[in-house]
């Protein structure tokens, strides 16, 4: 499934939501990723697709009781692996 | 999965200048406003008798307007540019250069308006002018292939060339003390000085706004066309003030003065619509000093006009807009971006947790830091009013406090920085054991 956004694009990929919020100026990506979170449809795992390290979202995720693991994928791209902390509800 | 911030050193921290090219701004910010209230307490007679020209309250203004303003800007604005297009400065060394002239040019040239030395005046001036045409090509390159970032470019353009504008009318009114070329001294003055505080400043202060204020509150800026609206209104206000003083003589000041009231509105209203879908409920204290600085920019725009019916004096309508609308403005936005941009720097190649933005504020200098400026600012305001010489010595007084307070709040911050980075070891250091 894929949903096509004005800018935001956000598809599921088996049990995996992905939420690309490359070429938005800041804070729009934060937003984005944070509204998505907390409007209760990610149950499992979020990836993010960013171009950057959002070095200000991790203690945003870890207040909410998510778990996050940040990689590189290719060039400046970074994927933001989020998931529910292992003792929330 | 435990939490893992970023485990492989990355091309963000390019965009990333070293951490001592913005604080060495901001400190020298801390230490020009330091002196200038040392100016204001030792000539408080001579700020309610103001009415332009050389001397100790041109240099307070100098060293408020370059030294403070202009200063903070720089500093933030040279960061947080490169972070917002992706796209890093193109010369570190500009930027090293822009540091080196402009923190002791400043210094230098309000020496010469101070004593009206020939020799520090050319020195000053053209360090400063020098500087600034750096940071122009600094930020025009930065910006000239940015996208997606509207309003905010339009207000950062409107800014630069103001800032063009600012140094030419600077340095014919340098050149003016010597050869008495310009037809009227005063008027370019009032221009020079009302175009770096509305053109300049005022056009970074709004632009910056649609970033900052949404970053700090975790806000999605949505109403693109009431913020396009107030540019334009901003723009024509500007347009047809500097028209006024300049060539039509009072014929458009009241048509400026109505576009900027306008135009202040509609950017107080997107400010208004921006927090209210705000996601982080607490601002923290240094949003009140925010607040009341939006309280006085249409504020300083009535004092503006009260001035030209010659209800109020210079020095007052000066005081409304140099320091309870840009300096409480800069003062408020310092007080988060300080610990903002450390935060990314501690977080960029390092493994280990990373301070908070709360842990690197010390809440108690942040509280008697904007404390001392509200009262500074209704001594100073009382004082010109009554023609109290006493009110503008006791207000300079507590807002020495103030630049104290905040000089402390900055120096906690280096303090913690550097104590963390000697704490933590770099990522590849970490993994290999």
């Amino acid at each position: 499934m894929k949903n096509s956004g004005d800018e935001i694009e956000t598809w599921q990929d088996a049990d995996t939501w992905h939420i690309d919020v490359r070429g938005l100026v800041p804070p729009q990506p934060m937003v984005a990723i944070l509204s998505l979170l907390k409007s209760g449809n990610i149950k499992n795992r979020l990836i993010v697709h960013i171009e950057r390290d959002p070095v200000h979202l991790y203690a945003e995720l870890e207040e909410l009781g998510w778990d996050y693991e940040t990689n590189i994928s290719d060039g400046d791209q970074y994927l933001i692996e989020i998931r529910k902390q292992a003792n929330a509800e | 999965m435990p939490n893992k911030p970023l485990n492989v050193m990355a091309n963000a921290r390019g965009r990333l200048l070293p951490f001592s090219l913005p604080f060495r701004f901001f400190l020298a910010a801390c230490f020009y406003q330091s002196l200038m209230w040392v100016l204001l307490f030792l000539n408080p007679d001579d700020l309610i008798t103001y009415n332009g020209g050389a001397g100790p309250i041109l240099s307070a203004v100098h060293l408020l307007t370059l030294g403070v303003l202009l200063m903070t800007a720089v500093g933030a604005s040279i960061q947080l540019l490169s972070v917002s297009t992706l796209r890093p400065m193109r010369s570190l060394m500009a930027c090293r250069l822009l540091s080196w002239l402009l923190i002791p040019g400043v210094g230098i040239l309000v020496y010469g308006m101070m004593n009206l030395s020939s020799l520090a005046l050319v020195i000053g001036g053209s360090l400063v002018t020098i500087a600034l045409l750096i940071y122009a090509l600094l930020v025009f390159d930065n910006l000239v292939f940015a996208s997606g970032m509207g309003v905010i470019t339009a207000y950062i353009w409107a800014a630069i060339l103001s800032l063009c504008m600012i140094v030419a009318l600077g340095i014919a009114l340098i050149m003016d003390y010597y050869h008495a070329f310009l037809q009227d001294h005063t008027f370019t003055a009032v221009t020079h000085m009302l175009l770096a505080a509305y053109g300049f400043m005022g056009m970074l202060s709004l632009g910056f706004s649609y970033i900052l204020i949404p970053m700090f509150a975790l806000a999605a800026f949505q109403n693109k066309k009431l913020a396009h609206t107030g540019f334009i209104l901003n723009v024509i206000a500007l347009l047809l003030l500097v028209v006024d003083l300049l060539i039509t003589k009072n014929l458009l000041l009241w048509l400026a003065i109505f576009s900027g009231l306008t135009g202040s509105v509609c950017y107080l209203f997107s400010m208004y619509q921006i927090l209210q879908q705000r996601m982080r409920k607490r601002l923290g204290f240094s949003f009140r000093m925010i607040y009341l600085s939006w309280c006085a920019l249409p504020l300083s725009i009535v004092a503006g006009a009260m001035m030209k019916m010659g209800i109020i004096k210079p020095a007052l309508f000066g005081v409304i807009l140099l320091l309870a609308w840009l300096l409480m403005f800069l003062v408020g936005i310092l007080q988060r971006i300080a610990p903002f941009l450390t935060t990314m720097h501690l977080a960029q190649g390092k493994a280990g947790k990373v301070p908070t933005q709360s842990e690197l504020t010390s809440e108690l200098s942040l509280k008697i830091c904007n404390y001392a400026y509200i009262a500074s600012l209704l001594l100073l305001i009382s004082g010109l009013c009554f023609e109290q010489s006493l009110m503008i010595r006791i207000g300079s007084l507590v807002g020495l406090c103030a630049g104290l307070s905040l000089f402390y709040f900055l120096l906690n911050i280096v303090r913690i920085k550097r104590a963390h980075a000697h704490s933590v070891k770099p990522v590849a250091e970490a993994r290999q054991g």
